[in-house]
């Protein structure tokens, strides 16, 4: 396999984590905001 | 607006980048003497190019720091998050600029380090911005922390072109001639122009989106352990 095939094959394999890094970040974001939510109604609920 | 910015984040991330590659690979043209290793400018100058955004960025809330640390302002703590996550980013994208160029170094001058002054202005400018990090984690008053960071960031980024723009060009290089030459013109084939062009603008779109992200992130844990103490 000639370098060029080698380096596509890299830069596909570093474009899917980058995909995948975006992926965690939005799920990241998501899980944190209702953390947040929780925990404000659960003041909200004892106050 | 969350809806536009995801549509956004899918065009970008699966049809814009795959495109990108698609093109850098099999559309543009291998370039006269570096031959197929040309296609690296693609990937390694927007690499480069967002590090000298991401520090800039990084300046610029550290200088609204300083301006809002005598008036008390609530502010400066986010003001904080945002400089230090741009220094963050853009220390991570000026080492993925090192790595692609030291590949690159490998394939036409044999060797992955060869202390050229772009390799060693950005080695430089790697160990400014680590430096940066160390006295952030050195530092335990939250004062001292927010106001001896922001003043470190605001002497780094006076490095930052003097490291990326002047030094590799007072000496001599064996590093191609930057993108617009001394005549303050590009010489570029229009495919390949046309292909870095679109690559530089995915790039940034990319690091905003990462950069916005990454900050909500850190805002919303500082929140939780907020509201964690609050209802302790």
């Amino acid at each position: 396999m000639s370098d060029i095939w080698v380096v596509f094959i890299v830069v596909l394999i570093s474009w899917l984590g980058l995909a995948g890094y975006f992926l965690f970040l939005h799920n990241k974001t998501k899980e944190l905001e209702k953390t947040v939510k929780e925990l404000q109604d659960s003041i909200k609920g004892r106050n | 607006m969350k809806k536009a910015s995801s549509i956004v984040l899918l065009v970008v991330s699966f049809i814009w980048i795959p495109l990108i590659i698609w093109g850098s690979f099999m559309y543009a043209p291998s370039a006269k003497g570096l031959g197929h290793t040309a296609r690296i400018i693609f990937y390694h100058v927007p690499l480069a190019w967002i590090s000298v955004v991401a520090f800039f960025i990084s300046a610029w809330y550290s200088w609204k720091v300083l301006q809002g640390i005598n008036q008390e302002s609530q502010e400066i703590s986010k003001f904080d998050t945002f400089a230090a996550t741009a220094a963050e980013l853009g220390l991570l994208f000026a080492f993925l600029a090192t790595v692609t160029g030291s590949i690159w170094a490998k394939k036409i001058w044999g060797s992955y380090w060869n202390w050229d002054p772009r390799e060693t202005s950005i080695f430089i400018l790697l160990i400014i911005y680590g430096a940066y990090f160390a006295l952030r984690t050195a530092i335990t008053n939250p004062q001292d922390k927010l106001r001896l960071s922001a003043v470190y960031s605001l002497i780094a980024v006076v490095t930052v072109p003097f490291f990326v723009f002047i030094v590799p060009r007072i000496f001599a290089s064996l590093h191609p001639d930057p993108l617009i030459n001394e005549q303050g013109k590009i010489h570029m084939d229009g495919k390949m122009l046309l292909v870095f062009l679109n690559s530089l603008a995915a790039f940034t779109i990319m690091f905003f989106y990462i950069y916005k992200t990454k900050i909500k992130i850190k805002l919303l844990q500082l929140t939780i352990s907020e509201l964690e103490e609050e209802y302790e």
